[in-house]
């Protein structure tokens, strides 16, 4: 029988299938649609599911969403209406989006398939977050599961905790509209980059700036009761920015030019103080919830949880046992958390046993149909294809990677993935710039064998875990700088990623590289800007013409792309 | 979908340049998708493979439309954030249905009508443009003529194929009707909002009612839950 969560509506859609025997299937609407954060109802995930695993009411346990639908519209109404006049544009349009929206999510799935009513069941926003971090811990009942997002279902962060009998406590919680998400996606906003994308953006700016604004956002936000003042946000009337007047007067004119020397300074202050505030305010988020509980190791998610600075920076403060950041901390991996929910509202005591962070499903079970003869050649046979691989790394090649699981979250973690290696400055420039057309202050993230980790960089334990999905940053050592300087940040930290499975392909090629004198691999996501990562076959094809990349590395060998 | 009002498009002004180019980068990007749909679903090599050549060309336009404006951008020190490319936006905008693409809904030689009525239909769009940006900007005519060959080039083959596969009589009644069908569809959809007002005393006549009910409302806010697998009603959505 098979379980199924999905997460859709607001962030990028997502649906993930279990047996809880073996058979996983993580996918993203984005896949299909080929357009990036695509959060309208998965209906081609669906289908895909139905196709392939012939699903029916018959085999089907239950079908999870990952949050009440109508407490999730209403709250946000509710705290806007008390000013129907202010708000009054906000309120209209809120109205308007009513049927487009997850209220609809009962006609929207029987559309796709007939199942029983009784059958579909819906989780709480911060719980299914919270049960899918409970899915990547072992001894789940030592840790603290913190959620902070933007909003979701009127709670903005919430904490529970879950004893050994799967009795599950939420511990404290925040009201909408006080939300370090918002908070900091209003930043985003002012500095001109598009919400639920550009956070990142601001993370890797502020690593360019002073806290010159610090004394400033505080004032807005409040680090000890995490309150908003709400003079300086307008993201519950407003419906093309969420920031006041009032925020211009003090921080200056938004949307300026980046590539202008002075308003990079400029910009760069505003995001280094606003990552300061979010740092200082979940340090003492953790606090609380430590103090609540009596608990020290904690597992963060919501969207806020995948800012990796704020993790590398809070290690340091030695406020807990152990920070957990799992691999898809935002609303697309609750899918997950909301097939955990069903299976935990099944049995009772037992939750799902997933032992991978690669949920996705295998390249060559999404590619049944596709001929790859069609589009590629085999350049090297299946027993040399990793010398080859390797030898063209080292003489500077782009080769990009395509093979086993697919992964869950928004970074690629070697499966799909766009490598050059580390030593060679030009190719890491190559690669940054002109291929992935990304802006200079956004550093590349290395990928590199555990045993090699502790020569290049040094990392707090309490967070060690992370580096196996690129949960966090680590900072780098000396012997980096002499060797691969091309892939630290400005602030002298990396998002690096080890490796430990010995049975995968990226080992064998870094084994393999290491032989040649190279122990790291650039390793960013197998896409273009703006565009989601590859799924299938053609999409491989399409990326490596834009990109202008030879080859690609699949399970069974090296491959070049044909000309059409 | 987007129409350039002859009337009031006479003065060059670039940020209202820079609207338009995002405007075309969407619809080629949203092309550019269709056309990647339609590589998978169709059981042809030949096609397939003709439509990803469509599709890449369509990618490579919309790079080269937010270029343009991003390089106009710097130039006239425009500070507009609605002047980036959002890829999710294609849905709001109408460029993409949500529900489907236009190849699940057409057969492959209704389709190839429906692409080439509508590349006409750009193409006459972009030449347009292009001779407004002209005498301000010829750089910009330049890289619009590169683009416009292959619109021409995309037009050619798809009518071309809906030719011989059609018929002359049926391929004849078949554009004419497309080509009326993209008329109002463009018309529509750039008069949307100017017809939204009429719906407008309805939605604030529910945002009264809602407005008495919630001022009565006194809902209770739970921050804590001592068992919450136990609380949570799951077939309930409130």
């Amino acid at each position: 029988m098979y379980y199924i969560g999905i997460s859709a509506y607001y962030h990028e859609s997502s649906v993930f299938l279990t047996d809880n025997a073996g058979t996983n299937c993580f996918l993203k609407e984005e896949s299909f649609s080929r357009i990036k954060g695509d959060k309208n109802f998965p209906r081609r995930c669906l289908n895909f599911l139905i196709e392939r695993f012939n699903l029916n009411d018959n085999n089907i346990s239950f079908v999870s969403f990952y949050e009440k639908p109508f407490k999730s519209w209403w709250e946000i109404f509710y705290y806007s209406i008390k000013q129907p006049l202010k708000n009054k544009n906000f309120l209209i349009n809120h109205l308007k989006h009513f049927n487009n929206g997850s209220i609809f999510f009962y006609s929207d799935l029987i559309k796709q398939i007939a199942i029983s009513k009784k059958k579909i069941i819906y989780s709480s926003h911060h719980l299914s977050h919270c049960l899918y971090g409970l899915s990547i811990v072992e001894n789940f009942s030592e840790y603290i599961y913190l959620s902070c997002d933007g909003v979701g279902e009127g709670e903005t962060m919430s904490a529970y905790t879950i004893d050994s009998y799967y009795k599950i406590k939420k511990i404290w919680s925040n009201l909408y509209p006080n939300s370090l998400g918002l908070f900091y996606s209003t930043i985003t906003d002012f500095l001109g980059f598009e919400i639920n994308e550009g956070e990142f953006k601001v993370m890797s700016l502020s690593s360019f700036g002073k806290p010159k604004y610090e004394n400033q956002l505080k004032k807005i936000f409040n680090i000890h009761n995490f309150k908003i003042d709400m003079d300086y946000f307008e993201f519950h009337k407003n419906l093309s920015r969420s920031f006041s007047q009032k925020l211009c007067d003090i921080l200056g004119e938004p949307y300026l030019n980046l590539n202008e020397n002075k308003n990079f300074k400029k910009y760069a202050d505003i995001a280094c103080s606003a990552q300061l505030i979010l740092e200082q305010a979940m340090q003492n988020i953790i606090k609380e919830v430590i103090k609540i509980s009596g608990k020290k190791k904690i597992v963060l998610t919501g969207g806020v949880a995948l800012n990796c600075k704020m993790v590398h920076n809070l290690s340091k403060l030695n406020i807990f046992e152990e920070l957990v950041v799992p691999p898809s901390p935002g609303d697309s991996g609750s899918a997950i958390g909301a097939t955990n929910f069903a299976y935990l509202y099944k049995t009772k005591h037992k939750t799902l046993n997933l032992n991978t962070i690669f949920l996705g499903p295998k390249k060559e079970f999404v590619n049944k149909k596709i001929d790859k003869n069609n589009f590629f050649m085999k350049i090297s046979s299946s027993e040399n294809f990793i010398d080859h691989t390797v030898e063209k790394l080292i003489n500077g090649e782009i080769i990009a990677s395509y093979f086993g699981l697919t992964e869950v979250g928004p970074r690629s973690l070697g499966n799909t993935s766009i490598f050059c290696d580390a030593k060679n400055s030009d190719s890491v420039n190559n690669l940054n710039i002109n291929l992935k057309k990304r802006d200079h202050y956004q550093p590349l993230a290395p990928i590199l064998l555990e045993e090699d980790f502790k020569k290049y960089f040094n990392i707090n334990k309490n967070i060690e875990k992370n580096l196996k999905w690129m949960g966090t940053l680590c900072n780098a050592n000396e012997e980096l700088y002499k060797e691969y300087s091309s892939i630290i940040h400005i602030d002298g930290t990396c998002r690096a990623q080890v490796i430990t499975n010995k049975d995968c392909l990226t080992y064998k090629i870094l084994r393999k590289l290491k032989d040649k004198g190279s122990k790291i691999l650039v390793n960013t996501s197998f896409n273009i800007s703006k565009d989601p990562v590859v799924f299938d076959l053609f999409d491989v094809f399409v990326n490596m013409k834009r990109l202008d990349i030879k080859y690609v590395l699949m399970d069974d060998g090296l491959y070049q792309s044909k000309s059409l | 979908m987007f129409l350039i009002p002859k009337k009031t498009f006479i003065k060059f002004e670039p940020e209202r340049c820079c609207h338009v180019l995002n405007e075309f980068a969407s619809a080629e990007f949203a092309s550019a998708l269709e056309m990647l749909f339609a590589a998978k679903n169709i059981n042809n090599n030949e096609l397939s493979k003709g439509f990803i050549r469509h599709a890449l060309d369509e990618y490579k336009h919309s790079f080269i439309f937010n270029n343009i404006k991003n390089q106009m951008i710097l130039e006239y020190k425009i500070n507009k954030k609605e002047l980036s490319f959002v890829p999710n936006h294609l849905y709001n905008k109408g460029y993409v249905n949500k529900d489907h693409f236009i190849f699940e809904k057409k057969r492959i030689n209704e389709f190839a009508i429906f692409v080439g009525a509508n590349e006409e239909i750009a193409e006459r769009k972009l030449v347009s443009f292009a001779n407004h940006i002209k005498p301000n900007k010829s750089y910009i005519f330049n890289e619009i003529e590169k683009i416009l060959k292959d619109e021409e080039r995309h037009s050619k083959y798809s009518l071309r194929f809906a030719k011989k596969n059609n018929g002359l009589l049926r391929y004849k009644l078949k554009i004419t009707k497309e080509r009326t069908i993209s008329f109002f569809r463009h018309l529509y959809a750039n008069s949307h909002n100017k017809f939204t007002f009429i719906f407008y005393p309805i939605l604030i006549s529910i945002l009264t009612i809602m407005c008495l009910i919630s001022h009565f409302l006194e809902l209770k806010k739970v921050t804590t839950d001592d068992d919450v697998m136990k609380n949570i009603e799951p077939n309930s959505i409130v």
